[in-house]
């Protein structure tokens, strides 16, 4: 060991090549050396800065670390007096006796809750040796400036390799046995599972295969005249024919749009709303975005307008069409976060970046992104871009959907709703006024209090506060009106000053002198004759004064000098007549009373349910001046970092990143994601469509294709995708069509015992996946087979689609209030719009099965389905069972079936029916009545949504009748039953 | 201890072992039946199932006394210094200025009395629970992030300011599954009409919804308001059997078609465990069938019917229970206020804990009491002839008993006048990391992917607080 130390100097130049590798440095390879030593060496500082910081660096500070805001257990390791303090558990390193210093411990711990680092890594015998060597020379640290952990640009650097920011590159599909590959996708899948060994499914059987068609397309079954054609269709291009009527089907936007939904937590409401704050939490025109996602698939929009569109549809075009305005709904629709600005940032941030790109920028939030090469200066470069964004001040009128006589009707039953507001805001501010008038010397008295004090006095003095909830709002204006201003002059009077300055400073008022000169005419003249001696004279001056106005008023009176100047005090400029719908809202917000509030969620009712309402896009525009954010150290608003330019993220950029010069940057944003050149946007497309299609995605993980994502199962085919889908020009059906035409797609369901040992999940694609139907699928097809589905419009206002009397219209119309998403929901399964979801839970539950079983949606749709021409005409009970089957199971009952089906009818006969347990009353007000989410609603706000309770309240209520509640007939049981039974919810 | 299978992600949603398979695909009791009816043609079947969450009971990170928990939620935010935190220093400087503190000393108008062998002191408010201190651990040291009762409450439940994420009750059934599976396994008890945070305070957030806490009124037991098509109203129980064992038969046709796929099995289960949640939520919310001793005990009150309730439903083996008990918001009149309160949750509670503990099931139920934050101890500033106290989250308290807890333990100080806790703090996180801990669980590994991220109950934050974990 003698060379040891004294080469070490002359190794210096060698070390970093060395210590490359993190693990066993060559120059510790005769561990364990002598200690003492390594001792020796260990008391040069280079010992420390080439053996100890990279083993701090490599292993510690991604928990420990001050500058990255993350120190566990309260122990920074990143900088020299963090590491001599320790933890929250004391010293980590004991110079007094070294070898029971923690840090030492912890290293060489085998406990799993004492070792670190934790988890599997572990420290090598020379790197423990080294840290053990230099703690017992007594942990020489020389730093001055923190510790860096692995860097981003290492991480970067890594990251680089990863798949997903590699350009697309096209593989041409490989050579394949056989006859079964019909099309690339086909050669790409096959030769895979050859690879593997297996062999792919024959082709579905044409009923299975439409009814898998249809489900998949549209969201519903075909009918048994769509089968039969099918089936009997012997032209070469039967199923071309087939795909190409499904995609030209007005229900394929309504089923695919959904899906796009689902990543754009679309919801009809804002979240809880502002506490402080009695707002209506409603959205009443999200719906114009739910309809332009619809539209946009049904037109075939392409996809990089699709994206541009809902960024920056503002920035766009200067054409007269305002409709693509419609599209910023993505960015709009989200929780509004009570408010909370920087969330509702974090919420864009995270849809656009996860929606388009599959990244998941919202975890640089609070630091750098901990796998992916995504900068904390990164998000606040979006940060930047959506921070220079609002909402518009109105929603933009883009459509007229009703003709003029109906929406005449909405503007008079909306003008209606807005004087009841103004009246009610009038009386508010009338009754606030006199109060304020009569008690004008305990108000005055009592303004230069804090405000606690403040209120306190008003109280004892016998003023409700919240009488005076207007008037806290106008306190502040109090100040500065200038009736006021020479009362506040004596307020600044000492004591000792009354006696002599008090009667000049009288005389300067009432000569209007300087500072005075707008205090007007009829208060200037109260100065003139008093001679006050204190505060509360001055006060009673006012007083008197205030008297008269109130007695003028009260004799209508309006031409009085005195009631011209002191007569709109408190709520000067103020008139409720004067103010427009909006403007009088908006000035309402934040001392709207719980009756004000009702009356409110009336008009935003009125808005989200009147016929004759126009389609208003829930637009934003550029603020006046855009700017660059800050960083927000570990995500906190209070401490702000180094400004950073708006721009696109580091890792899909070239060298040369351009600053965003354009306004807030949406529209250059929107181009970067739209580039053809990206290398995520496209094969996160083509991945969302393909995991629809089979229930898995070529990667497992639609919305992060970062470093964590699982490698995709067919690379090359993925690619392939993404750049036919490019050359297509981002157009979505010939995408689907090349999916629907493969014989992937079409093949059976089959499986076997062989082949699922190879390959259980089926990442090969060796069979179709047997599919559940979602919970707007399942809904909608028992519409359908019920014949009461409403396929006659696309789009429109929200209903009900839960609670009876229940709306004809697809799921996908329901009314989704993210704050509180119905139960049934839930466990169906729908997507939570807390977070946009590419994929949802698939979960079995008896929840689920419940209202299969008792609902009386289900008893509806079977005495319909049962009502429908077809089944009137069939006379005996095999015609009525065929007929059933075909409808509800789009195929014939076999022979057992039929058996089957005969027993159960005759059981149901035999038998005397059983009565039914009686319902208890419903619907309860408690749960019929939504109120808003106030403290404590009044009486007033309580009767308001009662009695609007009729026109849905906070609950929207559709036209028609309740299910009659008689007890069932056993063709309905046998009905009811057969539309329980997994045939229905299962395709394959 | 650290060899429990890692908890679902995204990212690990395939491939599945035959067995993950089936418990996945299976509900509980089904993984087992199931089993037993499919042959080894399963594995041949389809794996759809494989992103299937499930209630079936699993196994925690390491052995825990507390298999369930009861939490009453004293929701309105209980003053600490009137309940569990007994400070003389304020009848000292009654109606003066303490340091720091804006306005003026109320001393708590309550004696405190020493009880049990342990000698902790409790308030007269309390009487019947006094009785159980030695099976408490009572925190004195609580806080909390902000002194708005939504926020805070929301915070209580969830770890979460504002973000949703799922609740306390959410991970927990998330993690243990729930032992009856005609049940929901996580219910929110409440008195009429919902409280605002309720919602997101039962929210599975981006767990799947069968974890999501179930809201009940109990208000007006009516069999079909306790769930949702709970009953049918066309046809009795009877027709409904044999209309089941038709669809029955209808899906064996079905599923020997398609290879007995497990999805198809579990979804035919899940018909069967709702027809038995038909009767068993009915007769589980039935407190008629108590003995009158036992209501007497519990006391025929709201709080006194829900906690019997919670304890019939913990019997029934679901896994978390929490009652929602308000009115705790006392700006006036403290000193009536807090007589009522006290005596509204006193008589039932020590009830509860009576109860469990003749029953056997207080060693391995947890039963927790505390609201979202504290009071000030000085006098609310609002005038009043009656005085009370406002919010305050710097100090509060609760207590834990039962389930693993280390009975007759003060854990932590306010300071000298009760105003922040000053010795041993404990954040929320903290008391969610323990009460985690208690359930059997490590905080920072009971995770669920998201995104790329793995997400949990305490953020990036948390410690368990070993002392009071017997």
């Amino acid at each position: 060991m003698r060379t040891f130390l004294f080469s070490y100097r002359s190794l210096l130049p060698l070390l970093p090549v060395l210590f490359s590798g993190n693990t066993a440095p060559i120059l510790a390879a005769a561990t364990p050396a002598p200690a003492s030593a390594a001792i020796s060496a260990a008391t040069d500082p280079a010992f420390f800065e080439q053996r100890i910081v990279p083993i701090l660096a490599q292993n510690c500070l991604k928990c420990h670390s001050d500058s990255d805001g993350k120190v566990k257990g309260g122990l920074a390791m990143d900088t020299r007096e963090g590491l001599r303090k320790g933890g929250k558990n004391g010293e980590v390193i004991t110079l007094d006796k070294p070898e029971q210093s923690p840090l030492l411990k912890r290293i060489q711990s085998t406990d799993p809750d004492e070792k670190m680092p934790p988890k599997d890594t572990a420290l090598t015998p020379a790197q423990v040796a080294d840290l053990t060597a230099w703690i017992q020379a007594g942990a020489l640290d020389p730093r001055t400036t923190p510790t860096k952990g692995p860097s981003l640009a290492e991480q970067a650097a890594k990251a680089k390799n990863h798949w997903a920011f590699q350009p697309v590159k096209v593989t041409p599909p490989p050579p394949t046995k056989g006859t079964w590959a019909r099309t690339p996708i086909d050669q790409y899948v096959l030769a895979a599972q050859q690879k593997a060994g297996l062999n792919p499914n024959p082709e579905a059987d044409r009923s299975t295969l439409i009814r898998r068609a249809y489900f998949d397309m549209v969201g519903l079954p075909p009918t048994p005249a769509e089968v039969q054609a099918f089936v009997q269709d012997a032209s070469p291009n039967a199923w071309e024919k087939v795909v190409d009527h499904l995609l030209a089907s007005p229900q394929y936007g309504e089923r695919w749009g959904r899906y796009w939904l689902d990543v754009a937590r679309y919801s009809d409401t804002k979240g809880a709303p502002s506490r402080r704050n009695n707002e209506d939490p409603r959205n009443v025109d999200a719906w114009s975005y739910r309809d332009y996602v619809i539209n946009s698939l049904n037109e075939d929009r392409p996809y990089d307008l699709f994206i541009k569109e809902q960024l920056a549809a503002d920035l766009l075009t200067s054409s007269s069409d305002k409709s693509p305005l419609a599209a910023l709904g993505f960015l709009t629709v989200g929780e509004r976060f009570a408010g909370n600005q920087n969330d509702i940032l974090n919420d864009q941030i995270d849809v656009v970046s996860r929606g388009f790109l599959g990244l998941t920028v919202a975890c640089a939030r609070c630091h750098d992104h901990m796998f992916d090469p995504i900068s904390q200066k990164d998000y606040y470069s979006l940060h930047g871009i959506f921070a220079s964004t609002k909402n518009t001040k109105e929603n933009p009128l883009i459509e007229m959907r009703a003709s003029q006589e109906v929406f005449e009707d909405y503007e008079r039953a909306r003008g209606e709703a807005l004087e009841k507001i103004r009246s009610q805001v009038r009386a508010e501010f009338a009754k606030t006024t006199r109060l304020f008038r009569k008690n004008i010397e305990t108000i005055l008295l009592t303004l230069p209090l804090e405000r606690r004090e403040r209120s306190v006095a008003l109280r004892k003095a016998g003023l409700d506060v919240r009488d005076l909830e207007g008037l806290r709002a106008a306190a502040p204006a109090l100040q500065s009106e200038p009736a006021f201003r020479p009362f506040l002059a004596f307020v600044k009077l000492e004591q000792a000053q009354w006696t002599n300055v008090a009667p000049e400073l009288c005389r300067r008022i009432a000569a209007g002198g300087e500072r005075f000169e707008q205090v007007p005419e009829g208060v200037r003249a109260a100065f003139g004759q008093a001679q006050p001696k204190d505060l509360k004279e001055v006060a009673a001056l006012y007083g008197k004064l205030f008297a008269e106005v109130e007695a003028l008023q009260s004799r209508s009176v309006t031409d009085d000098p005195l009631v011209v100047a002191l007569g709109a005090i408190p709520f000067r400029g103020e008139d409720s007549n004067a103010l427009s719908a909006d403007a009088l809202i908006e000035k309402l917000g934040l001392r709207a009373s719980n009756a004000i509030a009702g009356l409110r969620a009336q008009l935003d009712q009125i808005d989200m349910s009147h016929p004759g309402a126009p389609k208003r896009a829930m637009a934003v525009e550029d603020v006046p001046k855009p700017a660059n954010s800050p960083v927000l150290i570990r995500g906190e608003a209070g401490s702000r970092g180094e400004i950073v330019p708006r721009r696109f993220l580091e890792v899909l950029s070239s060298s040369q990143r351009p600053e965003f010069k354009l306004g807030s940057g949406r529209r250059e944003l929107a181009e970067a994601i739209a580039d053809t050149q990206n290398p995520l946007t496209a094969r996160v497309l083509v991945n969302r469509v393909w995991l629809h299609h089979f229930g898995q995605g070529i990667v497992g993980t639609p919305d992060d294709f970062g470093v964590q994502a699982p490698d995709p199962t067919h690379p090359e085919l993925l690619d392939y995708l993404a750049s036919e889908f490019i050359k297509n020009g981002w157009h979505l059906k010939p995408l689907h069509k090349q999916i629907l035409m493969s014989a992937v797609f079409c093949q059976s369901s089959a499986t076997n015992a062989a082949y699922a040992a190879k390959d259980v999940s089926n990442k090969l694609l060796w069979h179709f996946n047997l599919r559940r139907l979602d919970f707007e699928a399942l809904r909608d097809s028992l519409l359908y087979i019920g014949g009461r589905l409403d396929l006659s419009k696309i789009g429109g206002q929200p209903v009900n689609i839960l609670s009876e009397p229940y709306s004809d219209r697809r799921s996908l119309y329901g009314y989704i209030d993210r704050a509180a998403l119905p139960e049934l929901m839930t466990h169906f399964d729908f997507a939570n719009p807390a977070l946009g979801n590419g994929k949802r839970h698939e979960t079995i539950v008896p929840q689920q099965a419940l209202y299969l079983m008792n609902s009386p949606l289900m008893v509806d749709v079977s005495r319909r389905l049962l009502a429908r021409p077809e089944m009137t005409a069939a006379t005996t009970d095999a015609q009525k069972i065929t007929t059933l089957y075909w409808i509800i199971y789009q195929r014939a009952p076999k022979t057992g079936e039929l058996q089957m089906a005969a027993d159960f009818l005759r059981e149901l006969r035999a038998t005397k029916s059983d009565q039914p347990v009686a319902e208890a009353p419903s619907p309860s007000p408690e749960t019929a009545s939504k109120l808003p989410r106030t403290k404590k609603p009044s009486p007033e706000a309580i009767a308001a949504a009662l009695a609007n309770r009729r026109s849905g309240g906070f609950q929207l209520q559709n036209a028609g009748e309740r299910v009659e509640r008689r007890p069932l007939e056993e063709w309905e049981k046998f009905t009811h039953a057969l539309l329980m039974a997994n045939e229905l919810a299962y395709y394959n | 201890m650290n060899d429990h299978p890692p908890f679902g992600t995204e990212h690990d949603a395939l491939p599945l072992s035959r067995r993950a398979m089936l418990q996945r695909s299976g509900l509980g009791l089904g993984a087992l039946s199931l089993a037993t009816l499919l042959g080894e043609d399963l594995l041949g079947s389809q794996v759809q199932a494989a992103a299937t969450a499930s209630l079936v009971p699993k196994e925690p990170h390491f052995r825990a006394k507390a298999k369930r928990i009861i939490q009453i939620f004293a929701y309105g935010a209980p003053s600490q210094v009137d309940t569990w935190d007994p400070k003389p220093a304020l009848a000292k400087y009654a109606n003066q200025a303490l340091p720091d503190l804006r306005g003026k000393a109320f001393p708590s108008p309550f004696q405190f009395k020493k009880h049990g062998q342990s000698g902790i002191e409790v308030s007269e408010v309390f009487p019947k629970l006094g009785e159980h201190v030695d099976e408490m651990a009572v925190i004195r040291s609580l806080y909390t992030d902000i002194p708005a009762h939504e926020v805070a409450q929301i915070f209580m439940n969830t770890g979460s300011l504002r973000l949703s994420r799922p609740s306390l009750g959410s991970w927990l059934l998330y993690g243990l599954g729930s032992t009856n599976q005609n049940l929901p396994g996580f219910m929110a008890l409440r008195n009429g009409g919902a409280q605002p945070s309720m919602t997101e305070s039962c929210s599975a957030s981006f767990l799947p919804g069968v974890y999501a806490g179930t809201q009940i009124s109990t208000a007006k037991l009516k069999p079909d308001e306790i769930l949702e098509n709970l009953r049918n109203p066309f046809m009795g129980i009877k027709d409904q059997r044999k209309q089941l064992d038709f669809v029955s038969r209808l899906n064996s046709q079905h599923s020997a078609n398609l290879q007995h796929d497990a999805q198809l099995e579990a979804r035919l289960q899940a018909f069967e465990m709702a027809f038995k949640m038909q009767t068993e939520a009915t007769d589980a919310f039935d407190l008629a069938k108590e003995s009158t001793e036992t209501r007497e005990l519990y006391g025929d009150t709201s709080l006194g019917n829900q906690l019997l309730l919670a304890r019939r439903l913990v019997e029934r083996g679901v896994r978390v229970v929490q009652v929602w008990h308000g009115g705790w918001d006392m700006h006036n009149d403290l000193e009536g206020n807090m007589t009522k309160r006290g005596a509204e949750v006193d008589q039932p509670a020590a009830a509860l804990l009576s109860d469990l503990k003749a029953r056997g099931m207080l060693e391995d139920t947890l039963v927790l009491w505390g609201g979202e934050f504290g009071r000030t101890v000085t006098f609310d500033n609002n005038g009043n002839e009656k005085p009370g106290r406002d919010h305050n989250n710097k100090g509060f308290c609760c207590w834990m008993a039962g389930g693993g807890v280390k009975g007759g333990t003060v854990y932590g100080a306010t300071d000298e006048f009760g105003a922040s806790a000053a010795v041993d703090r404990v954040h929320v996180h903290d008391l969610h990391a323990t009460l985690l801990a208690l359930m059997g669980f490590d905080h920072t590994r009971l995770v669920y992917n998201v995104n790329g991220r793995d997400f949990r109950l305490t953020n990036v934050s948390g410690n368990v607080i070993k002392a009071v974990i017997a």
